[in-house]
């Protein structure tokens, strides 16, 4: 299939704006990176230059084994908390959604729409009453809280995304199965989670991404800093008095680096799956 | 469209010995849907209604029970100059952060529609901005900006601008924060247009070229019409996401300098966690959610004309 080309891309225009483009959109990953890998008298010039004179290693060092601010342990606990929300909306919403592509039951539309409500929800109108639910449950100051409350902000969209990928999918390959004497659990498993892998793939990418660098709720239910996940972690580096930017820029770094290189590695199902999600509706 | 199994009949089920997997696969969707129901039931709804009760109510950080006050909260809002720039900040941050994300994400999404070596990778660079912590692209910036020490200042000097802008003072911050939020969405935006560019079958534009029309015509008459049920919803989710945005405000300017880019959750969320004024804060927070409220009606009905095209 050819694509009309409506813009050749041999022409001068579409290189330089690429290339201006692409600057605008890595300039700050690099200005990260470039920072973080800067000795700290050099970094703090006011005649910054933009490739280091030096590079060290030094600053990532300290954070990582920094005493106060413990890295290792946040970097554990943001992992933990990302990848523990994963497999629940995984687990649950694909159960979810496949309810809602394939079988039939009462209330289903109002369900359907309520999902699509409830994903417009402004965070801050639910972190408020949350926190006190936390408060009330006990949940504040636990890693397990922190999971319960990016779960279920993460379920409504997850379970949107894989119904519209199940209704992609072809029928006749479950109606043979159940021909077959499949129950609708062994169609499930046997039969649409296979198919479905590359929409489970996106919406997990999404997931994880999202339970790695959520700030808002994490900032309110985590006080403790050995139960900090890196990204309220990282502003420990932050003082009215004196901000250590070359902590705080090597931290940052320390946190990004996973996740731009899952979203990278996965890119091509959050492209594919987001399409049959948001065409197929 | 794919017509939904017929699994809630018991003559359609395959015979299972064991009655309780029977009875379970007789009521699979519920079973099946009950996890999905009890999770956002719990954590979301609740919540929610919690929230809206708690904005009649006097309810105050540590302090004793909650009074319940009636519209008193809401009243406090209406007479609240805060609130009214907090809104009026806030639907500027929203239509220009969104107008700006989607035609950069449109043009893009148009130039990487055509064939070249290295799309794939120059694609994949373009969503870095996307998987970036907000958090931490706001602190990058933020440094970015420095009138001192900043790469922007710096290189504007070099360019023999001797007096460059204070990007974070009291007329700028506004902009420069909407800048960084246009940095920060537009890979969103050129990932869905993409995804509806390609949607466009390729006759269309063949067919076209055989009528006679150039490129401009068919862009007018071919490429945007048929991108119009996409973009109108994703223009829509952008502009419901700017509206609640939290994490870039609250850590390039906090809302500041002299409450400049206070945005309506900033204003929540200082009302509070910082006063400690829960009740009005939910108040303010559910003024948020009327607002929303408007552009998901908007939102569902789209989506509504939408799944009716594709059935048809």
């Amino acid at each position: 299939m050819t694509v009309k080309r409506k813009f050749p891309i041999k022409s001068i225009f579409t290189v330089i704006v690429l290339t201006l483009m692409l600057l605008f959109a890595l300039f700050p990953f690099f200005w990260l990176m470039r920072t973080a890998v800067t000795p700290a008298r050099e970094a703090f010039s006011t005649k910054p230059q933009l490739l280091p004179q030096n590079l060290t290693l030094e600053n990532l060092e300290r954070v990582i084994s920094s005493p106060t601010i413990p890295f290792t342990r946040q970097f554990g606990n943001s992992l933990i908390v990302a990848v523990s929300t994963t497999i629940f909306v995984i687990v649950v919403g694909a159960s979810g959604a496949y309810a809602l592509a394939r079988l039939k039951f009462k209330g289903q539309q109002t369900f359907s729409l309520s999902l699509l409500f409830i994903q417009l929800f402004p965070a801050v109108l639910l972190v408020i009453p949350l926190f006190i639910v936390m408060v009330n449950l006990k949940l504040t100051n636990s890693l397990f809280g922190l999971i319960l409350a990016y779960s279920t902000s993460n379920l409504p969209f997850v379970v949107w995304l894989l119904r519209g990928y199940f209704l992609s999918l072809p029928a006749e390959l479950e109606d043979a199965a159940r021909i077959d004497g499949c129950t609708t659990y062994g169609v499930l498993f046997r039969i649409i989670l296979p198919l479905a892998a590359p929409g489970i793939a996106a919406a997990a990418t999404l997931a994880f991404v999202n339970g790695w660098n959520e700030f808002l709720v994490a900032n309110v239910l985590i006080n403790d800093s050995r139960l900090r996940v890196l990204s309220i972690g990282l502003t420990s580096y932050i003082d009215q008095f004196g901000t250590d930017y070359s902590g705080l820029f090597s931290m940052a770094m320390l946190t990004t680096l996973p996740v731009v290189l899952v979203f990278m590695l996965f890119q091509r199902y959050i492209v594919g799956g987001l399409t049959a999600g948001a065409v197929k509706s | 469209m794919n017509k939904p199994i017929a699994s809630m009949n018991p003559h359609d089920t395959p015979a299972v010995s064991d009655p309780i997997m029977r009875f379970l696969d007789r009521h699979a969707a519920y079973v099946l849907v009950l996890p999905t129901v009890v999770a956002i039931v719990l954590i979301n709804l609740y919540p929610l209604l919690y929230a809206a009760v708690l904005s009649f109510q006097e309810a105050k950080l540590g302090t004793a029970a909650p009074i319940f006050i009636g519209f008193d909260n809401y009243r406090r809002l209406m007479a609240d100059p805060e609130i009214w720039n907090a809104i009026r900040i806030t639907l500027i941050f929203t239509l220009f952060s969104v107008v700006g994300s989607v035609l950069i994400g449109l043009g893009l999404a148009l130039l990487l529609n055509s064939e070249f070596r290295g799309r794939g990778i120059v694609r994949s660079l373009f969503i870095i901005p996307w998987a970036i912590p907000a958090f931490v692209a706001a602190l990058i910036w933020a440094w970015m900006f420095n009138d001192q020490f900043g790469i922007i200042n710096a290189g504007l000097k070099q360019l023999g601008i001797a007096r460059p802008p204070i990007w974070l003072d009291r007329n700028n911050a506004i902009w420069s924060l909407i800048l960084v939020m246009i940095w920060k969405s537009f890979p969103f935006q050129l990932v869905v247009m993409l995804a509806g560019l390609q949607s466009i079958p390729a006759e269309m534009y063949d067919a076209a070229a055989v009528d006679g029309a150039n490129s401009r015509q068919a862009f007018w008459s071919i490429t945007l019409p048929l991108l119009r049920p996409v973009a109108m919803v994703s223009i829509l989710l952008a502009s419901i996401n700017a509206f609640h945005y939290f994490p870039i405000p609250w850590i390039l300017t906090g809302g500041g300098p002299s409450k400049a880019t206070n945005v309506l959750a900033i204003e929540a969320y200082t009302v509070a966690f910082n006063a400690g004024d829960m009740g009005y804060g939910a108040a303010g927070a559910m003024l948020m959610f009327f607002f929303i409220m408007i552009g998901a009606l908007v939102y569902v009905r789209l989506y509504i004309n939408e799944m009716r095209t594709y059935e048809k």
